[in-house]
């Protein structure tokens, strides 16, 4: 049920996964359009992690299939990486690289695996650097920065790969009040450009704000979706009224 | 019902408040004698330590003792039997080493500075060892008077300084380079002003103009040349001045010219071409044809062993192999596959040149011996450490390796050596290696036991190295991962810089126990310099002296090295903020 734009960016069928014995995916369909924000909401532990990261393969789902952008995810190696660099990430927990100052981060994959000249990422680094408000920093290293200068770093570092598909895996989570909002207004800013993002946050002023789309998932399933007005105005299930009910 | 309470103006930062200097008998009640028992464990071990010293004392001044034993054989120390005619050959080592050293000091800026109160501090712990020495020496009575004399004048023109510097001497400034010229010029007064005929004065004095022209040289160039240029240069001087001094300078070597031109330079030139156009077909080409390229190559690699071709030849086809399958990840671009290109070209230069050179013969009197004493372990430490790094860090890749071969290799390799013994490879290394190499391929000795010891320094830092791998957080190849890198990217630009700058003191302490290490092969037969002490007594015309002083003053020498390299090795730490970043 994709709302905007006329193309499937990532096409979920059936897609299940384990860990062990223990079933974290128990079977994901759903299709998500060009330029579309999907908010995945939850409680810990029911696959909404799980899920994004098998968008870009970082796990492994065992039964169903993924296509992303027209290329089906397989153990073909080449496909892959290519839908690696078509695909950034946001993690919970920043991962910069701690040994490269702010501007290598984000220079580094564009020269070796966009295979950009040096002076053109530098250019592009410090435009994205510009575009989420800390230029001033490029030549620091990441451990001198606050946490949502970090995050914000992440965040160019992926821009900078020029995604076609945007994941974030619970970006906010990490941060304390005062710099969830130096990122979210950066996440919004990158929302309104027409990117398509699958958000994995408990943030939900910026899911009723920004989200096209809100999946709530329970149990490694999706158990409701729809649009925001319909989540924080008339919610059906009942999991999902508990689950409201808790964090609002 | 506590009323709300708001503040007006938030208050600007303040200055910390003055630490006050404890006096010194605070210190001592606040630190030796704060209660009952500490006063007892501070004077039963306070008079230990004295006896200790007392007895050491005791055995320095013996009258039985002959230390004249040490300086009359430094030349067989530092050189072994290096032929005397040619020592000349050595000092032009030495004033390469203090040229670089005087550059790099230039190019790298020790931007430390101490403070005066750190240098008097120095200066100070020798007046309180001269003072020992006068009080509890068993020495002549003028002798120990002139000690504490001249112990009591240091201590008190230390604390003198201390008192008029005042407070700023806690002040960080005193540049080091002021600090190490100062060190070099006192070190070459007192050798002129020593009563002793020394043929050393002028060969140092030179060397010391050598480094200053060096130090000159790299002050003009950083003003002129981008550092990082400048910095690469220097660190390829260093690589580059190893075999240069060794091969060359100390061997003076003689090429067979009929040998290398009509056997070996056909394969060379032959082998050389090939590579360009193998490397330039597999970077052109696409995952597959690449991958059947590379598997052929892989399979020369492993043929060229069963037929009669020199050594370099195989050596080269080797190279070829490891720079091929590297190419599909670094030299797809267009400027990657020129830098695979040059690398081809330098590493097969410099394969060939090593084989050319180490079989030449020596224009030198002696043959197999001319390398020895500090000579020989300087150079056995500095090889095994510059070729064991490389090998190390492939077993380490290996060992952490998806690739089950690869595994199975790295981790046999590293387990079989670390069952066996030093001496036990060096065994074999010199004298049991032979029955597997052709008998055209007769290398020198120290090549063997250079290649033993780093055979088996490299399964070591295998070790440390893959330690270093496991500490890096899963985060770090996840967000590398989800860049698109490669995996030979993640490794190479991700993990391990950040896994290396992690094991510092660990490779460090492995570096310290191969110099250590180095003194075994005095069992071999090379004679590197614990061998020199052991054998300057029998060996000597005249008798002076026992093996005690000889041993005694070799591990002093060791000592003073493996103590420099840890303290190089905190400020590298400190440098790269391990820890910190």
């Amino acid at each position: 049920m994709s709302v905007k734009g006329n193309k499937d960016m990532i096409v979920c069928d059936d897609v299940k996964k384990w860990f062990g014995e223990f079933q974290a995916l128990r079977g994901i369909t759903t299709t998500i359009g060009e330029g579309e924000v999907v908010v995945i909401i939850g409680p810990s532990g029911s696959g909404k992690s799980t899920w994004i990261r098998c968008i870009n393969r970082l796990e492994v789902h065992q039964e169903g299939r993924i296509v992303v952008d027209g290329i089906e995810l397989s153990s073909d190696v080449r496909n892959i990486e290519k839908i690696r660099s078509e695909v950034g990430m946001v993690f919970q927990s920043f991962n910069l690289f701690p040994h490269l100052t702010v501007l290598q981060n984000i220079t580094l994959a564009q020269t070796w695996v966009r295979k950009r000249p040096k002076r053109e990422s530098e250019e592009k680094a410090m435009s994205l650097l510009e575009r989420v408000g800390i230029p001033e920093q490029a030549a620091k290293f990441p451990g001198q920065l606050s946490g949502g200068q970090q995050q914000r770093v992440a965040l160019a570092r992926s821009l900078a790969m020029d995604p076609r598909i945007m994941l974030f895996d619970e970006p906010t989570s990490a941060l304390d009040p005062e710099m969830i909002k130096e990122v979210l207004d950066a996440m919004k800013e990158l929302a309104n450009s027409g990117m398509t993002m699958l958000v994995v946050t408990h943030e939900m002023g910026f899911a009723r704000e920004v989200a096209d789309r809100v999946i709530f998932m329970d149990q490694g399933q999706i158990v409701e979706e729809g649009t925001p007005e319909h989540f924080f105005t008339d919610p059906q299930h009942d999991r999902t009224k508990l689950f409201l009910s808790q964090i609002l | 019902m506590t009323s709300p309470r708001v503040t007006a103006d938030l208050r600007p930062p303040e200055p910390p408040p003055e630490a006050s200097q404890p006096g010194a008998v605070v210190w001592i009640r606040h630190n030796l004698f704060r209660t009952p028992a500490s006063s007892v464990v501070t004077v039963v071990l306070g008079v230990l330590i004295l006896l200790a010293i007392r007895g050491v004392l005791s055995f320095v001044f013996d009258p039985d003792r002959q230390w004249d034993v040490i300086p009359r054989n430094a030349t067989n120390y530092a050189v072994g039997t290096y032929p005397r005619e040619n020592l000349a050959r050595i000092w032009i080592s030495l004033d390469i080493v203090f040229f670089l050293t005087g550059l790099s000091l230039a190019v790298w800026k020790p931007s430390g500075r101490t403070s005066v109160s750190a240098i008097t501090a120095g200066f100070r712990s020798v007046a309180v060892v001269l003072l020992l020495v006068g009080v509890l020496a068993p020495a002549t009575f003028s002798y120990r008077v002139e000690t504490l004399v001249l112990g009591a004048v240091l201590l008190a023109a230390t604390l003198l300084v201390d008192r008029t510097v005042g407070t700023e001497s806690l002040a960080r400034d005193v540049p080091m380079l002021g600090v190490i010229a100062s060190a070099v010029a006192l070190f070459l007064v007192v050798l002129w002003l020593l009563p002793i005929d020394d043929s050393t004065r002028i060969p140092f004095a030179i060397g010391a103009v050598v480094g200053l022209v060096g130090h000159l040289l790299g002050r003009f160039l950083t003003e002129r040349v981008a550092p990082g240029a400048l910095r690469a240069t220097v660190t390829g001087l260093w690589l580059v001045s190893l075999p240069v001094i060794y091969l060359h300078i100390q061997r003076n070597p003689v090429v067979d010219v009929d040998t290398v031109t009509g056997e070996w330079l056909p394969w060379i030139v032959g082998i050389g071409a090939g590579g360009v156009v193998l490397i330039s077909l597999v970077s052109r080409s696409d995952r597959e044809r690449a991958g059947v390229l590379n598997a052929l190559v892989v399979i020369a690699a492993a043929a060229v062993w069963a037929f009669s071709v020199p050594m370099v030849a195989r050596a080269m086809v080797l190279l070829l192999a490891a720079l091929s399958l590297a190419t599909p990840t670094f030299g797809s671009s267009s400027s990657g596959r020129r830098n695979m290109l040059i690398t081809w070209a330098v590493a097969a230069s410099f394969v060939s040149y090593l084989f050319v050179i180490g079989a030449a013969g020596t224009g030198l009197e002696t043959r197999n011996e001319y390398f020895g004493g500090m000579n020989l372990t300087i150079l056995l430490a500095l090889g095994a450490i510059a070729l064991s790094f490389p090998i190390g860090i492939l077993l380490a890749l290996g060992r952490t390796s998806t690739m089950p071969v690869f595994r199975l290799m790295s981790t046999g390799y590293v387990e079989l050596i670390r069952g066996i013994p030093l001496i036990t490879v060096l065994f074999i290394a010199r004298f049991g290696i032979r029955n597997f190499l052709p008998a055209s391929f007769d290398p020198d000795p120290n090549v063997l036991v250079l290649g033993g010891i780093t055979m088996f320094s490299a399964a070591y830092l295998a070790e440390n190295v893959r330690g270093g791998l496991q500490s890096i957080p899963t985060g770090q190849y996840e967000a590398a991962k989800a860049l698109g890198m490669t995996t030979a990217q993640m490794t190479m630009l991700i993990t391990l810089p950040q896994a290396l700058r992690a094991v510092i003191p660990a490779i460090v302490g492995q570096i310290i126990a191969l110099f250590k290490d180095t003194s075994l092969v005095a069992i071999v037969g090379l004679a590197e310099f614990f061998r020199i002490a052991r054998d300057v007594v029998p060996n000597q015309p005249a008798s002076i002296g026992s093996i005690l002083e000889n041993l005694i003053f070799a591990a002093f020498v060791y000592w003073i090295f493996t103590y420099n390299f840890s303290r190089a090795s905190q400020r590298l730490e400190r440098r790269l903020g391990v820890g910190t970043r």
